[in-house]
């Protein structure tokens, strides 16, 4: 036997390191063991819990109106454009943590475009029938349902991309635009699918040659791929370190099934999009075109809201923040948060604080300017907005007495106002 | 779910588990009688050398010692390639169907070019003592890539990143030991040893030659499903069964008339409702 080198001390402490080494392992062992177990098990969570009705429904898409309190009439119309990959109840995956709720908490009137899995048969869906096709209808069944000339439209991920597709399209129908994570500049992405998918390396029309569609397992690979040890291992060790906080283990299984419940993307829909976007950057060039029309992103003339994640490794800022250049709005914001591409969703850090300031941004442009009220002028829609009232229907709901303390305008006067808005809507 | 499992009972199943472990490894030895038996025999005797060691816990420099068993070890896997190598060229040589030899042929001049200068030089040469594990792995490295400038800059980045990390590691033990503060040594490893893993393969996927290898990769599996379906529409096509050619151009045919549905829905949509 050698003896122990003098760098590491004498054989008690050595020996004393090696058996608090090994009773750690032990149970750190078993508590892994209790998080395999609980993987295997996979517990049943719910998701998606905000009550909803399908209003439409066609092939691969079906219109979601969720249900909220109150008259519709108050609630700005927006409605949510879901990627075509996994399902879209990460907007609503547990409550205190659901876009769609916190949208409804703050006044707006909800709707999402539910996107099916695609079979076989839908290999020839393109982006022109995503873009002015479904999109396209579920866009006018809201107006009309509304009654409204245009709505907002907050697209996340690639449907993000294919919202900015549809405001270039028909920007009329169009109030604001708010996208969330979403790709749009590709040669500024900086992340690995980007790299992956270039086209010295990557084939798309190979994948649909093989498969149609291409399969929601290849896209899960990929995604496993972009943060491979923390995906796998590190994920499991999270899970062993907090296998007793039933919080945690709870959020931690609604993510699991989401991450799980993979669709697979239509063949010429993929291939095109992977194409023309990711490897020939056509949207920003404005060089795209989608059922024989040109993308022009000058068209974009209506307020836009990007939102992104700091640390999104799917989706870089960079490839969001340039699309700002390429159009013509004059009214564009940027609400940056430090999370990644599903922290934007789900993390309490942006709940409901970011949700909040978006459905306000949404709000303040969606509706009429105050001064649209006869005697509301510049002066006295200064003072309401200092007291929070930003909207027409800010004020419709606000409490006459309560805002004449707060703005010094007469109770009497406000309570005018009031009835102006009533009146105008009857 | 399942109940939780106590101490008594994981030691009882992992001792267990072993057990059959080596029962099953030696009736598998007895059984082989190919040419890679003695290999695999030699490998068997060296692995239960490692493990016995490990599980003696002895001096921690006898367990960094028995690394050096690795290297043996890792030289039969090299040999074990080579010759998996060497059957797959035989095969091809032969009356393989055209698409699968080139896509085999492609694919084992990749590996041939990554492989051949490694299993040379790693035959040539005799194991030799080594002074720590830093050194071993460096040295396992040079046999595996070959010689340092043919090793594409980005592999030898992350080895260097990886080595790294056991140096930080073998620093975390020897502050805990010398300051006697020995109780959060598992931890502080474990974080070291995932920080280091995610950090050397964050640096590797994000490279070009990854990139290049995935694609690869990727094509090859595509390749071959395509020669697949390719067979398959012959023989289906020769027994007059539809093939997946038949019915690609039904499904276009479904998505040219649902289209014009749809388009004469929106139209109808859009028509004024008369009272």
């Amino acid at each position: 036997m050698k003896d122990i080198p003098k760098e590491l001390g004498d054989v008690s402490t050595l020996t004393k390191a090696q058996n608090d080494f090994m009773n750690d392992l032990v149970e750190h062992a078993l508590d892994i063991d209790r998080a395999a177990k609980l993987l295997r098990s996979m517990p049943q969570v719910e998701v998606g819990q905000t009550p909803s009705e399908v209003i439409w429904e066609k092939d691969i898409a079906r219109l979601l109106h969720y249900k909220c309190e109150g008259d519709l009439e108050d609630r700005p119309p927006i409605l949510l454009v879901y990627a075509l990959i996994n399902e879209p109840y990460i907007l609503d995956l547990q409550p205190g943590r659901s876009v769609v709720e916190t949208l409804l908490d703050y006044g707006l009137d909800v709707y999402m475009i539910d996107w099916k899995k695609p079979d076989k048969r839908h290999q020839f869906e393109t982006l022109d029938d995503y873009v002015n096709y479904f999109i396209d209808v579920c866009v006018d069944k809201v107006r009309k349902y509304r009654d409204k000339e245009s709505i907002n439209i907050l697209g996340y991920c690639m449907g993000g991309t294919l919202s900015a597709m549809y405001a270039a399209l028909h920007s009329e129908k169009v109030r604001t635009l708010s996208l969330m994570a979403a790709g749009l500049d590709f040669e500024k992405d900086t992340g690995n699918l980007k790299l992956w998918a270039d086209h010295d390396f990557f084939h798309p029309e190979k994948v649909t040659e093989a498969f149609g569609n291409c399969p929601a397992e290849f896209l899960d690979g990929a995604y496993l791929f972009l943060s491979p040890v923390n995906n796998t291992v590190g994920k499991l060790l999270n899970l062993a370190e907090n296998v007793e906080n039933e919080e945690f283990v709870e959020m931690f299984f609604r993510m699991e099934k989401w991450i799980h419940d993979g669709k697979d993307v239509p063949g010429k829909t993929f291939s095109k999009f992977v194409k023309d976007l990711y490897q020939e950057n056509k949207l920003v060039k404005n060089e795209l075109k989608i059922g024989g029309k040109r993308v022009d992103l000058k068209n974009i003339d209506m307020p836009v809201l990007l939102l992104m994640g700091e640390y999104d490794t799917l989706v870089p800022p960079e490839s969001s923040e340039s699309f700002i250049e390429a159009i013509a709005s004059d009214d564009t914001e940027i609400m940056k948060e430090s999370v990644g591409h599903i922290g934007l969703s789900v993390s309490s850090k942006v709940h409901p604080g970011l949700w909040g300031k978006v459905a306000e941004w949404i709000k303040e442009r969606d509706e009429k300017p105050l001064t649209s009220i006869n005697g509301i002028g510049e002066k006295s829609a200064k003072k309401l907005k200092e007291a929070s009232v930003k909207s027409v229907s800010d004020l419709s709901i606000s409490d006459a007495e309560e805002l004449s303390e707060k703005t010094g305008i007469s109770q009497k006067r406000i309570q005018k106002w009031k009835d102006r808005i009533e009146k105008q809507r009857r | 779910m399942e109940e939780d499992v106590s101490y008594e009972d994981l030691r009882e199943q992992f001792v267990s588990a072993w057990e059959k472990f080596y029962e099953e490894m030696e009736e598998y030895m007895e059984e082989l009688e190919n040419q890679n038996a003695e290999i695999y025999e030699e490998m068997y005797k060296q692995w239960r050398e490692y493990t016995d060691n490990i599980s003696s816990q002895q001096k921690a420099i006898d367990g960094l010692e028995s690394y050096a068993s690795m290297t043996e070890m890792f030289n039969n896997w090299v040999k074990i390639s080579q010759n998996f190598r060497d059957m797959v060229e035989e095969n091809i040589e032969g009356d393989l169907p055209p698409n699968f030899k080139n896509i085999y042929s492609d694919y084992m001049d990749n590996v041939r070019d990554v492989l051949t200068d490694a299993i040379n030089q790693t035959l040539e040469k005799q194991r030799k003592e080594q002074e720590n594990l830093y050194d071993l792995w460096i040295d396992a490295w040079s046999q595996m890539a070959g010689e340092e400038e043919e090793v594409p800059q980005i592999f030898k980045i992350v080895q260097e990143n990886w080595m790294d990390s056991y140096s930080n590691l073998f620093n975390i033990w020897q502050e805990g030991l010398q300051e006697e503060k020995t109780e959060d040594l598992f931890k502080k490893s474990q974080n070291e040893m995932i920080k280091s893993a995610s950090e050397a393969m964050q640096e590797l996927i994000s490279s070009e030659p990854y990139a290049q290898l995935q694609g690869s990769y990727i094509d090859n599996i595509l390749d071959t499903k395509i020669t697949q379906q390719e067979l398959m529409n012959t023989y289906l096509e020769s027994m007059s069964l539809p093939s997946r050619e038949d019915m690609l151009k039904i499904y276009e045919s479904i998505h040219e008339l649902t289209s014009r549905v749809r388009e004469v829905e929106r139209r109808l949509d859009d028509l004024p409702i008369e009272e």
